[in-house]
């Protein structure tokens, strides 16, 4: 459970990628590895297409140029989950949580859906809530169910674009810690994008550093903070050790 | 003091002061009848009358138009929203429902004769294109989180019409379709005041006015009122059963 990062089976291999918007260049070559199970965490200053990289991954924007490998036999497409930051918006209020999960497998069996669904319910604690609506429920737990929506997809990889930043701080810490526990136990590849160091430090095993248009990866970066991992560990010597790199990798940009 | 017993004081009061105001004078009783002379007239053209058949009639072709005219209005407001040239169609429709209804009476006369089909016209005009004002208007401001949403979870373009633009355009359309209901109680009212017809609330205002039986006349208008406040409380209720993401 806490050598997750031990893999080396590389799940998706993104090679190259280029985007432009008219004339500007905003990813301008684009190389990172996920391997199987890995979390990998993207900062980057404002505007520097984080959000564009992985809407290209999801496949919801086409790149210019670039290569997405991945590691599945054949000519079968990688299956991606994307969670966006406005669980208001991605929700739809006009089904129950329950039914906004249900949604994401319509197609399937009706039993085996039923299964499935309770499932995840009881996985996400919102078995209690499962019969109320999107707006009835607090960001944090909107939020937790767009996930759910996510896992009933049944991904090979998550897409996590800036999760937690559309609520507040200590919901955010709160559905971080769940976050934690959940991706330890679905055992799957994910890629977070996300402005915070103190996220990517707490909930990746890779930090990959972008610099501003026309971007570039700076740096990747080993996070080696201990596992099973916990909201206390942001203040570690370890933790702090990793802040700083950021931060001197990233402060040039945000001046 | 429970919300009920409030409103009953505040009905005493009125009738009150609309008592003393009729008692002082100052217009002439035949032409400013006192409210117990109302409430006699009420009982007069419901016993007497026979105004339940007018109220019938109004009623009939009120939502005849009207459901024509949601109907069209939400079909040409999509057709509209998703075509290359909303903008220049919405002009024409904004332009069109500058246009007061009532304009167009002549026009509608001569060509639908004065039976019941011009009505039913006209209802169907004035309805019509505030649906589709407002479903445009829906369609036009989807949400893109939730356009991504739709192609993430692999809908086809159906599947995603109905499934995430119809619902999430739902709150907008019934803005419009509030608007409607409204637009249609005025217009069959002043269709059956001025358009040949023999039944209907709004011949009888004028009839009632025009044999200076007032206190008839104040009745069928009161009455007439009802009827407009009582299909906008069901539609609201409906909406807050039905669309019951409004707002949220």
């Amino acid at each position: 459970m806490q050598k997750r990062w031990s893999c080396l089976i590389n799940m998706l291999k993104i090679i190259n990628i280029t985007k432009s918007f008219g004339q500007t260049k905003i990813l301008d070559g684009i190389n990172f590895e996920i391997a199987d199970n890995e979390i990998v965490a993207i900062v980057g200053p404002n505007g520097c297409g984080k959000s564009t990289l992985l809407k290209i991954i999801a496949g919801l924007e086409t790149m210019d140029n670039g290569e997405i490998k991945t590691s599945k036999v054949g000519d079968e497409e990688i299956k991606t989950s994307l969670i966006f930051q406005d669980h208001r918006a991605s929700l739809l209020p006009w089904k129950t949580i329950r039914g906004n999960i249900e949604f994401a497998i319509a197609k399937m069996d009706h039993k085996l859906k039923k299964e499935k669904v309770d499932q995840i319910l009881s996985q996400l604690n919102l078995a209690k809530h499962q019969n109320k609506f999107p707006y009835q429920l607090s960001g944090g737990m909107s939020q937790l169910v767009a996930f759910g929506r996510a896992i009933a997809q049944n991904p090979d990889i998550f897409l996590f674009d800036e999760p937690f930043s559309a609520m507040d701080y200590h919901a955010g810490l709160k559905l971080q810690q769940q976050f934690i526990e959940l991706m330890v136990l679905i055992k799957k590849p994910a890629c977070i994008v996300t402005h915070s160091f103190d996220e990517a430090i707490l909930l990746s095993d890779k930090i990959i550093i972008l610099s501003a248009p026309p971007t570039k990866v700076l740096r990747i970066l080993k996070n080696n903070l201990a596992r099973p991992r916990k909201i206390e560990m942001l203040s570690s010597v370890q933790a702090q050790e990793i802040k700083q790199l950021l931060f001197t990798n990233i402060s040039s940009f945000l001046l | 003091m429970s919300n009920f017993v409030k409103q009953l004081l505040i009905i005493l009061t009125l009738s009150w002061c609309w008592f003393l105001f009729s008692s002082a004078n100052i217009f002439p009783a035949l032409l400013f009848p006192s409210p117990q002379e109302i409430i006699k007239s009420f009982y007069i053209i419901f016993a007497e009358d026979n105004i339940s058949h007018d109220i019938l009639l109004t009623i009939v072709r009120m939502i005849s138009g009207l459901v024509m005219g949601i109907v069209l209005g939400i079909v040409s407001g999509v057709l509209i929203g998703f075509s290359s040239l909303t903008k220049q169609i919405t002009f024409w429709v904004d332009f069109l429902r500058s246009i007061p209804g009532a304009a167009l009476f002549p026009a509608f006369m001569l060509l639908f004769g004065l039976g019941e089909l011009a009505k039913i016209f006209l209802v169907i005009f004035a309805t019509v294109l505030i649906v589709i004002i407002n479903t445009t208007y829906g369609i036009k401001n989807m949400n893109k989180t939730r356009l991504m949403v739709a192609q993430t979870l692999k809908l086809n373009k159906l599947q995603t019409f109905f499934q995430i633009i119809l619902p999430e355009s739902l709150p907008y359309i019934s803005v419009g379709i509030r608007h409607a209901i409204s637009y249609s109680l005025i217009m069959v009212v002043v269709a059956e005041m001025f358009m040949g017809t023999e039944y209907g609330l709004g011949k009888r205002i004028v009839d009632f006015h025009l044999t200076y039986e007032i206190g008839k006349m104040y009745s069928v208008i009161i009455l007439t009122g009802m009827i407009g406040y009582l299909a906008n409380q069901l539609y609201i209720y409906f909406e807050s059963k039905k669309i019951h993401w409004i707002g949220k």
